[in-house]
């Protein structure tokens, strides 16, 4: 299958408030990262995908499968872990991704299987007699995870997966994803807005604000793409050096205590640096390089976006 | 070794494309239900009408017990016995108490956990849904309602050992509990959409029975008319059931029980209007 995902156009609204904008999005099978601002549109669009919202314009299929008159085998083909903290009242674990196991259209007997196994997965095994409902947060991000699991969808979406869990939980969650997509059987969307997450865990990332579609990149093109940062702490009056340096393309962000973030372009050579200190009288105090973190590159995009707009 | 050890297992089955979609919700409901408390102890007395009128068939058809028949001759007819069977007030309490135990928590539950958001990123519709949540109230009712009173007419055929039953008696067996059973169902889940609290559900239930009631009983006591029944949802499952039992005679009782059956049907069909477009505009 060339796309698993394919949509044109798709516009979304809330009682007159769009969420979705003219949404267009191709995606070859992979795992990807939906990146956003809180209120960009990610949830939305991932209920569209799912058939759950019937958008009033747009066209598109997932893993081939029409969004508007077949979403019934979309979810049939699809998982979803959803962002609310849900479950099943009365049920335990395995009650619960069994009996989700067979409304997606397992038997009894291979549901109940596939639901010790899935929850062996995602490490709830102990737990998996309890009641749902006494389930710590972790716990009930596993449930989710695993029921999204129990009929080995072709794609998965995973909204918000690490919502609310401890760091070594969250690690554990990723891990899982990570070893999900090394599989390559299933295709990973998985929406966040804690952006370290789709670092260890995407190859690409969409973004998304506003309702549109903002960019779909490799991560690691964008970085290598847009940004060679440093660090930078100077004893004196910086501001003519500054000044010097932005005619050649450095950007300068304050940070805290003297230190200057800045970036540079990929032909700068960082020796003209000290030299141009020098000429200044500047004494350089420290100068890194430093490795630009996904989140500076959102903010970026966001804030360059807003300023188009405006 | 934990499975989680040995990385993610591919399922390598056939997922199923069932014709009846709600199916398993029906299952899990029934299967829950019955696992609740002291729903033994519901059951056993809901069961009381049944051995009750078992009883009163056999004395019936035995005239050796000639002496007890003596206290139940106003069952004398079919028509009068089974029309009480269905119409008693025990009776209709016990499928006000069934709808709340079966029903009250059905839809509250689930919007009280956000379980919808689960149920419908699965391959069914919002109809497979209700009709599931239908399914497991209506199975317990229809099994304190038409299983005994079926259980009542064969047992009436072997006492006295004779085939022959009255058609209207028969077939108003059949058609009077599925059609109590649909309003108290739809009902039930009607108000059971509207909340988060099956205990809420189950309150709201009980005074609207027992208000409906006590303005009917003061509207009819001040203006002395009988058509103040038709407030009643008791007094409306009575007079319906003794018209389609036959056991009404006089035109203006006929007249209505027939109308008593048509505020049941509008009643249905407004809570199960209610019920639908609850769960259409419910959001995933």
């Amino acid at each position: 299958m060339d796309k698993v995902i394919d949509i044109h156009d798709i516009s979304f609204s809330y009682n007159g408030c769009l969420a979705l904008d003219k949404v267009s999005l191709s995606l070859a099978p992979g795992i990807y990262g939906l990146l956003g601002p809180n209120g960009a549109g990610k949830t939305t669009l991932m209920k569209v995908l799912l058939g759950f919202l019937s958008p009033p314009a747009g066209t598109g299929n997932i893993l081939g499968h029409d969004i508007r008159t077949e979403s019934r085998e979309i979810r049939r083909a699809v998982g979803y872990m959803p962002e609310v903290e849900c479950l099943l009242p009365l049920l335990d674990g395995v009650g619960t991704v069994a009996y989700l196991g067979e409304l997606s259209g397992m038997t009894r007997q291979e549901a109940m299987k596939r639901a010790h196994e899935v929850l062996f997965y995602v490490g709830l095994e102990e737990a998996r007699y309890r009641e749902a409902k006494s389930y710590s947060t972790g716990m009930k991000q596993r449930l989710k995870m695993a029921q999204a699991l129990v009929h080995d969808p072709k794609l998965l979406f995973l909204d918000e997966p690490t919502t609310g869990m401890d760091p070594q939980g969250r690690q554990e969650i990723l891990e899982l994803i990570r070893d999900i997509a090394v599989k390559k059987t299933m295709s990973i969307v998985f929406s966040t807005h804690i952006l370290s997450d789709l670092e260890q865990t995407c190859e690409q990332v969409v973004i998304i604000d506003k309702g549109r579609i903002r960019t779909l990149a490799d991560i690691h093109d964008m970085r290598a793409r847009n940004y060679d940062t440093y660090e930078l702490k100077l004893k004196g009056e910086a501001e003519e050096f500054f000044s010097r340096l932005a005619d050649v393309g450095v950007h300068r962000h304050p940070i805290e205590r003297g230190v200057t973030r800045i970036g540079v372009p990929p032909d700068f050579v960082p020796a003209d640096l000290f030299r141009l200190a020098r000429d200044h009288g500047l004494q350089v105090r420290h100068f890194r390089n430093c490795k630009t973190t996904l989140e500076e590159l959102f903010i970026t995009l966001i804030e360059d976006n807003h300023g188009h707009q405006e | 070794m934990a499975i989680k050890s040995k990385g993610y297992q591919v399922w390598d089955g056939q997922l199923l494309r069932r014709a009846l979609g709600w199916t398993p919700i029906f299952r899990q409901g029934v299967l829950q239900v019955f696992r609740k408390k002291r729903a033994k102890a519901l059951y056993i007395f809901a069961g009381l009408p049944l051995l009750i009128f078992a009883a009163v068939i056999y004395v019936m058809t035995k005239p050796e017990l000639k002496v007890f028949s003596e206290f139940i001759r106003e069952y004398g007819t079919d028509p009068k016995l089974f029309g009480a069977y269905f119409t008693n007030g025990f009776m209709i309490f016990i499928l006000l108490l069934l709808s709340v135990h079966a029903g009250a928590s059905q839809i509250a539950g689930d919007r009280k956990s956000n379980a919808f958001a689960l149920y419908f990123a699965r391959p069914i519709t919002k109809l497979d849904y209700i009709l599931g949540k239908l399914a497991v109230v209506m199975f317990y009712l229809l099994a304190f309602t038409l299983a005994p009173g079926l259980i009542l007419i064969l047992l009436k055929m072997l006492f006295t050992g004779s085939m022959v039953i009255d058609l209207q008696v028969a077939g108003a067996t059949v058609i009077f509990p599925l059609l109590v059973s649909l309003c108290f169902a739809t009902m039930i889940l009607a108000f059971s959409s509207l909340a988060r609290s099956g205990k809420l559900v189950t309150v709201v239930l009980f005074v609207l029975y027992f208000a409906s009631d006590i303005v009917q009983g003061i509207l009819s006591g001040i203006f002395r008319s009988r058509w103040f029944h038709l407030l009643s949802l008791r007094e409306n499952i009575q007079n319906f059931g003794w018209t389609i039992f036959g056991a009404n005679t006089r035109a203006d009782d006929v007249l209505l029980g027939w109308l008593s059956g048509l505020v049941l049907l509008v009643l249905t069909a407004v809570f199960g209007g209610v019920l639908a477009l609850r769960i259409r505009r419910v959001e995933a």
